[in-house]
Order: structure tokens, then sequence, then C-alpha cells
């Protein structure tokens, strides 16, 4: 197998939290407000990379990877460091959780991996994602995400980062 | 869906007990595993202190000596010993032992990982905090302890079937000749973050758990470590084979499936094509949603008042050793395994009476006296489920 039969596509899109408004695709998602930064992020990110033409509409990839570099470390902390226990945080101390508010706004069902290989997460995904392109099971959609700050206490910045990964037909 | 790889090894550390056998003896003699621990040294003592299936101490230290101070050394040195009893089976079926000769991939599938060892420390700063790894630490004293050196080396975190998955992305790679044999490990422990944690979520079960019960309660929370072995190898004694596997994600809650079940069912669908299996190995965590959920899923493709479908048979493994999390799958499949060569089905001994509300026909649900050999016991179908709309499916057979 070649590593040249594979393209990749990227998208960066920055979140800024609390949202000034309920975003669009709020009504999909139960209890919106208190999805996890990240999760809240990604949804976006696909709705902004949509509106802007970046993303077709009917997209659907055949496979999601979830690149975790952080997990769910902020809500780790955010549940063992918070006083009460809160099950709205304990639902996010999962990181492949990260990627359930996207699939509840857009209805896709299908395989998702949640790679967590530390800071090497985006490189492995990547990888991955190219070996299931070579065996003709692409289209593969990574998402990345670095979170600065707390939206519970001032304002937080997630930076998603999306590769597709394709295959180029001969 | 991917397709057929071998089983060529597998072991297991869980509260049962050490080895593949001390499970499967746990699970056909109906007997609990489940205590209730002192929780008052807990960094935070949960309000009701649950029941719970650890892995007894003496155990533990059998196989950590004095190394296992934290739950990454604790973990790894379990995993070991699950390697261990795996690769001596592989050796036993023929299958060469990885060594260099033989490109090993290795997935590491948890949930928690080594949590314990960092998240309770309010003297580390946040930033810390944030770029703590619950993963690597174990990988890395793993393949220290075992001197293993892999051709590929990864950690998926999906939830409750992060077994499933990687057990899927393990015949992924075999099947794209990247690797010979993948060894995938999983492992989670109890402790007070996921104790506290199902404790704000109310699925802790106060007493016994019965899954598929009536009075279902919810869960008991366990632990466990698990090595399996699949790929291409020779194989001289009862093969086991992986016939296939199928994982989706779906966007229904992020605590709960479907109530209906179609991400389950169309994922059985999948993974069986057209088979019926003669047992299925249920999910079965003991709540009120998960159970109902399965029993919906079971009605519609086993229901039916047909020859074959009445023949199905419905168990589970938590009510025994507990709900394993990432783990648990691995676990399910290596009962699977041990119930296919002994040709003997084990019942779900906590369980006495049904849920009356069950579509699915009652005598089809193995309760308490009804294991036993099963002379023409040929495949099983082990099915998953976790937060965030995971589902996972495999059929083994023999």
């Amino acid at each position: 197998m070649k590593p040249s039969e594979t393209f990749v596509t990227e998208l960066f899109h920055t979140s800024v939290q609390p949202f000034e408004s309920e975003p669009t695709w709020a009504g999909k998602v139960p209890r919106w407000s208190q999805l996890d930064p990240a999760s809240a992020a990604i949804a976006e990110a696909w709705h902004q990379w949509q509106d802007r033409g970046d993303l077709p509409h009917d997209f659907s990839p055949a496979v999601f990877m979830l690149a975790a570099s952080e997990g769910s470390n902020r809500s780790d902390c955010g549940f063992a460091r918070g006083g009460a226990f809160s099950p709205a945080r304990f639902v996010s101390t999962l990181p492949s959780v990260n990627l359930s508010a996207l699939l509840q706004v857009t209805g896709w069902v299908g395989p998702m991996y949640c790679i967590q290989n530390g800071p090497l997460s985006l490189a492995s995904a990547r990888t991955e994602a190219e070996l299931f392109c070579r065996r003709g099971k692409g289209p593969v959609c990574i998402f990345g995400y670095e979170t600065r700050g707390d939206p519970r206490v001032a304002d937080c910045r997630v930076d998603v980062r999306c590769l597709i990964v394709g295959h180029l037909k001969s | 869906m991917t397709a057929a790889s071998s089983i060529l090894g597998y072991g297991c550390v869980t509260a049962a007990g050490q080895g593949a056998s001390a499970l499967f003896d746990a699970l056909a003699t109906g007997r609990d595993c489940s205590w209730v621990p002192d929780t008052s040294r807990w960094p935070a003592p949960p309000a009701m202190p649950p029941r719970i299936c650890t892995i007894p101490d003496e155990l533990t230290a059998r196989f950590a000596q004095a190394t296992a101070t934290t739950a990454a050394g604790r973990m790894a040195a379990l995993l070991e010993a699950a390697w261990d009893e795996a690769r001596e089976m592989s050796l036993l079926t023929g299958a060469s032992s990885p060594n260099r000769a033989v490109r090993l991939g290795i997935i590491f599938a948890s949930t928690k990982g080594c949590i314990e060892d960092y998240v309770w420390d309010k003297t580390a700063s946040v930033e810390s905090a944030l770029k703590a790894d619950p993963f690597s630490p174990i990988v890395e004293l793993f393949l220290a302890r075992t001197r293993l050196r892999p051709d590929r080396c990864l950690t998926i975190s999906n939830a409750c079937t992060s077994a499933h998955v990687a057990l899927e992305l393990a015949s992924h790679w075999t099947a794209a000749d990247v690797v010979d044999q993948v060894l995938v490990l999983s492992g989670d422990l109890v402790g007070p973050f996921i104790v506290d944690g199902f404790a704000s979520l109310k699925s802790l079960a106060q007493d016994r758990v019965t899954p598929f019960g009536a009075g279902r309660q919810g869960i008991q929370l366990g632990e466990a470590a698990t090595a399996i072995l699949v790929g291409r190898g020779a194989s001289n004694v009862a093969p086991l084979r992986l016939r296939a596997l199928d994982t989706r994600a779906e966007g229904y809650a992020l605590t709960r499936s479907n109530e209906a079940g179609a991400t389950l069912e169309a994922s059985c669908r999948a993974t069986t094509d057209g088979a019926v299996p003669d047992a299925v190995i249920a999910h079965a965590t003991g709540t009120p949603a998960n159970d109902a959920m399965e029993d919906q899923v079971y009605g519609r493709l086993f229901g039916m008042p047909d020859q074959e479908q009445e023949g199905v048979e419905i168990t589970a493994t938590k009510w025994c050793i507990g709900h394993t999390l990432g783990a648990s799958g691995a676990v399910d499949l290596i009962a699977a395994a041990e119930s296919l060569r002994r040709r003997t089905l084990f019942a779900i001994a906590n369980t006495s009476t049904i849920d009356p509300r069950f579509v699915t026909p009652r005598e089809r649900y193995l309760t308490r006296g009804m294991g036993g050999a099963r002379p023409a016991l040929n495949s099983i179908l082990v099915a998953s489920a976790g937060f965030g709309g995971m589902h996972g499916t495999a059929l083994v057979e023999r």
C-alpha cells in the first residue's frame, strides 16, 4: 500500500464559550447548556463549517475518530474538585462522550474510535484513518481539540481541528 | 463490521480470582463476588457504601510484589498476569508466541485507567491535572514488565464498549496485514472516582444485582484485567474464532441508548448476518433502562416462536463479577470462550423472576438454576453498550 493513496483536508474552528446566544443546533441536544466545552465546540464547529460551505451539508464520513489528547481531564478534575458530585459533570468524564453532541445534531450512526495516546493522539488517529482509507473504508473524519479556560469561571476557548482523510480513486 | 480472526489465547484476573477458569467457575456455580468495602478512608466517601467486586488484595500482591503502590502499577501487574495466561494458552493452541518473527500490535482498552493516582490530589495545580494521562503509565509499565516490543501500539477509550472497539480495530490491523497478531489488553479498577460518579447518577444497586429481574435496582462496579491474543497462528486444539465484530455510535443521549435499541439491534444483525447464535451474553448491567432496551432488541431478534430462535438462550456476567467498564466486553468474550470450550452455559444466578413487562419470552433468559451442559453449543453473541451512545457486538464460534 502506498502512502500517496490518501488525501487529507484540514478544517479549524475556535469556539468561544459561553455562547453569546443559543446555538442553532441547541434544539437537537437536550440540556445542551450542560455540555462539556469540547462537546459543544465540536458540534458548533461542524455547524460553522457547513454554514461557510467548507463542509457539504450531505457530508457523511464512513468513520469518526476522536483524537482525545486531553482526554476528559477537564471534566475529571471538575468532578473531583467541584464539591458536591455533579451527575452532569460525571457523564462528561469519558472522552468518547465528546462526540455525542455532534452525533445527536447530525443523526449519524456508525463506527467511532476514541484514540487517546497523549500528545500523539492526532498523529495516531491519522495513521489509523489512512489505513482505513487504503482498505476502502473512508472517508474518515478525525476531530482533535484543545481547551483553554473554563466557561463556568470565565471565557473559554476551544480550538477544534478536523482532518478528513479520504482515498484517492485511481 | 469486521470479520474473522482466530482467538489464539486469553487470560484474565477478576474479582472471581486469577484466570479464565476462576471466572467461569464463579459464573457456573452462581457465586456473587460483590462485597461492601470500608470507604471511610476514601478521599470522598459515598453517602451509601457500595457493593463492589474488587480483585482480592492478596492476588494483586502476589503479582505486583512491592511495585504496585499506584493504580498504574497495580493495573500493569494484573495485565501481566492476564498476559501470562494468554501466552501460555497461545503456545498450547499452537500459535507461535509473539517474538521477533511475529509482528505484534498492542491495544489497551480502558475507561479511566489510573485516574485514582492523581485526580484527588488537590495540592496539584489545575494545569498539571489537565495534562494527566491515565493510560500511558500503565502501558509503559506493562511493556517494561513483559519486555514486549510491539510494532504498533494504541489506547482506545470508548466507554464500556472499549474492548469491543479495540478487538474490532485489532481485526482491522490483521486484515490490513500491518501486524500478524494483536494483544488486546483491557482493564479498569474500582475507586472513589467511579463509585462517586455512578452514585451521583443513582445507578448503583444497594442489594445484589439482578439483571433482567423484576426488581432490579442498578449496577455493581467490578475490577478486571484481561488479555486476548487474536490474529494469525496455527491452532492445534479446539480453535475459537471471532467470526464477526461490529461497533457503532449513535447520538441519542449521553447515558442511555435509544429505548427501542435500534442501534444495538442493527449491530447484532450485522454481526450475525442472518445466523442465529446458540446463546447471547448480554450487556445486562442491571439498570432498569439498559435491561429493558436489550429485552426489546432480543425480543425482536430471537422472540419468534420458531424452532431455531427458541433455542437461543440469554445470559450475563455482571451479577457475578460486577460491571468492569472498559474491560467488560473482554470479560464477556472470555466467558463466552470458556463456555464454548466446555460446552456449558452459566445462568444469571441472582435473578429468579424476569421483569413481567419484558417482550422476549422469559424462557429465553437463563435464570437461577437453568445453567448447565449444552452439547450443541457452538456460537455465542456478546453484546455491549456504553455512555455516549456506543454499542458493540461480537460473535464467537468454536
